[in-house]
């Protein structure tokens, strides 16, 4: 059963999350996606090629604000005494995890309530409750599919980001200037940095597109769940048409940069010639004059 | 777009030029400091040009129309040039050759090759240099000049040669200021510079090379100065005659050029660059007041000193040129020259900056 945050009563955040208290066994981690050959510490979940990112955990302090760092925050809630737990209780701790989800949320919270299994997710904070059991591998399917929710959404960031720049090179995809030879670094910082995102959106293209697995199990379930969820094929498909319109405006300015600049080579040596000839013309021109002066 | 290392140097040929010029036709006294105002302004004129094309196509002006504005400017001001010569030196030097006309010309030059990689004026410069002392060799540069005046015949070649290479300012060498002047502001400026709406902030050119540059022109005119003696006679007499502004010996064009370009590159980086020092600095505001009427200024000293000799002259019955040069001791010149200067900053700041006075305004008036 999969039901949104707008279902759920409103409730005081800040006065939940002071007062919650989480069953025992509750686990808060932090994590940052770092490259493979970079991680240092405890690896929570190995990402394989073509990603190769690991997930590592981090004290809470490390979590920065910004968007530098691919980090996320994670609890894990087990069912108190398997199932046997009071029904208030329970409520209140579903309630409790959501304020905490919410706490830091600029977007609505996903919430996926799936055999048994509670997920509140946000970007960067994912809580959930299930049976102890399981809190591992619910833990590694949320931590993949938050890693390629958070690069893709980055990516979607960068892109919306870069508009301006494309509408400004744009005249120099049709005609390049002796001024616009200052732009020149500037446009190929662009192209390149427009190559590794290109790069980077291709890498996590096998999972956004993977099939279901079968026999399914709950992992993989609550992956395919979140993919439906946040629509990330969808979003995949615009951001590849967006790149790929870069990459015309791109294209075209590198092309207009390589023609003008070999022109450009050639035609400073004809000038310097024309330059040289025009004085050999003053020069028989003066004679002439000083002659007629004479 | 205003620079202050602009605004100031401009001030500074300005009162370079109005001493040297009430001291020697008010007293006939040439000053220790003469000969680096001209320089210095012709430098500035292609400087200005460059940062007045990425001001128009910041305001998303087309490449065409700044062309033909271009055009009408170095028309305007070369004909305002010639009548200044007729006005102010009276007929008979109507074709003596003054700044006016020479900046004339580097506009429409200038407006000819802003489009071209920089190697093209950067080579024009370099070569009205070289070719300087050879012209003025062929032309018999002292035939044109009487008593230290330029005196031509009034006939087209005599014209001709004075325009190019004997007159006052000459095309040849003195295009070399205001090309040298383009191709700096070109490396200084980035285009990038003007377009407010830039997203990504674009690091600034150093200006060392300016700097190395001026450094290396300035030493090669001293070694020229002092091993003149030693010289080939070929060399010595032709290419490096000794200091002279008439004509610009070379030691002359590529001392004063060096000068300039060290002026400029550490007034850049001292003031421009520099984030303490304040826009509304006093020093900076005077400057600019003079700097946006440079060429009122020019025109208006001149009228000021020297048209009350002619009428004086005529009012006691003499030849119209007969106090020229000697109609007051130099102490006296020199204190009316700062007596202008102040009664004019005044005037200019009682008017404001928004007032459409001078020659400036009528210019933007007919050619813009």
């Amino acid at each position: 059963m999969i039901t949104s945050t707008e279902n759920l009563p409103k409730i005081d955040i800040e006065a939940r999350e002071r007062a919650a208290t989480f069953p025992d066994g509750t686990q808060r981690l932090a994590v940052r996606f770092v490259d493979r050959v970079a991680s240092q510490g405890t690896v929570l979940l190995e990402i394989p090629a073509p990603v190769q990112i690991n997930a590592i955990e981090i004290s809470a302090e490390e979590i920065s604000a910004d968007d530098e760092h691919l980090e996320v925050e994670i609890l894990a809630v087990p069912e108190a005494n398997g199932k046997n737990g009071s029904a208030a209780d329970h409520a209140d701790t579903l309630q409790a995890m959501q304020s905490w989800v919410e706490k830091h949320a600029t977007q609505p919270t996903l919430v996926i309530t799936f055999q048994g299994v509670h997920i509140f997710w946000t970007t960067r904070r994912v809580a959930f409750l299930g049976h102890p059991s399981r809190l591992n591998s619910i833990r590694q399917a949320l931590l993949e599919a938050s890693y390629f929710e958070l690069e893709q959404r980055r990516i979607e960031q960068w892109a919306y980001a870069t508009w301006p720049n494309a509408e400004q090179d744009l005249p120099s995809a049709f005609e390049f200037s002796e001024a616009s030879l200052e732009d020149k670094q500037q446009i190929q910082k662009r192209f390149e940095a427009l190559l590794r995102i290109r790069a980077r959106l291709s890498r996590i293209s096998l999972h956004v597109y993977a099939p279901h697995i079968y026999p399914p199990t709950l992992a993989s379930q609550i992956g395919e769940r979140l993919r439906e969820r946040t629509q990330l094929a969808h979003r995949h498909e615009v951001l590849w048409e967006q790149l790929e319109v870069y990459n015309e405006i791109y294209e075209m300015c590198a092309q207009r940069v390589s023609d003008y600049t070999l022109t450009r080579s050639a035609n400073a040596l004809e000038w310097v010639i024309i330059v040289l000839l025009l004085i050999q013309i003053l020069f028989s021109a003066f004679d002439l004059l000083t002659s007629m002066g004479s | 777009m205003r620079f202050s290392s602009v605004d100031l140097l401009r001030t500074v040929a300005l009162f370079v030029m109005v001493f040297v010029h009430f001291g020697e036709n008010l007293s006939g006294y040439t000053v220790p400091f003469a000969g680096f105002g001209a320089p210095l302004f012709s430098l500035l004129s292609g400087l200005s040009y460059y940062l007045w094309v990425n001001g128009q196509r910041a305001r998303g002006v087309d490449e065409e129309t700044i062309s033909k504005i271009s055009v009408r400017r170095g028309f305007f001001v070369f004909c305002v040039g010639i009548a200044f010569n007729i006005l102010v030196w009276l007929p008979e030097d109507t074709f003596n050759w003054d700044v006016l006309t020479l900046i004339g010309v580097a506009l429409l030059l200038l407006n000819q090759v802003r489009r071209l990689p920089r190697i093209v004026p950067t080579t024009v410069a370099a070569m009205s240099i070289l070719v300087s002392p050879v012209l003025r060799h062929l032309a018999d540069y002292n035939s044109y000049w009487q008593n230290g005046y330029f005196d031509p015949d009034l006939n087209l070649s005599d014209v001709t040669i004075g325009f190019l290479s004997t007159g006052y300012f000459p095309i040849f060498p003195w295009i070399t200021f205001s090309l040298v002047g383009f191709v700096t502001a070109s490396y200084v400026f980035p285009s990038s510079q003007f377009r407010s709406k830039d997203s990504e902030t674009t690091a600034l050119p150093s200006v060392t090379p300016i700097l190395g540059a001026g450094a290396l022109l300035l030493i090669f005119s001293l070694l020229a100065l002092v091993t003149r003696s030693q010289m080939p006679a070929a060399l010595g007499e032709r290419f490096f005659t000794g200091w002279t502004m008439f004509p610009p010996s070379t030691e002359y064009v590529l001392g004063t050029l060096g000068m300039a370009l060290i002026a400029f590159a550490t007034l850049h980086m001292l003031v421009d660059r520099n984030p303490r020092v304040p826009n509304d600095a006093a020093v900076l505001t005077i400057a600019k007041t003079f700097s946006r009427y440079s060429f009122t200024i020019y025109i208006l000293h001149h009228i000021v000193h020297v048209w009350p000799l002619w009428i004086y002259a005529v009012y006691r019955g003499q030849e119209t040129t007969y106090y020229w040069k000697q109609a007051m001791p130099l102490a006296a010149s020199l204190t009316l020259a700062a007596c202008f200067m102040a009664v004019l900053l005044f005037l200019l700041r009682w008017a404001g900056p928004d007032r459409r006075i001078g020659v400036e305004s009528w210019m933007r008036w007919l050619c813009d």
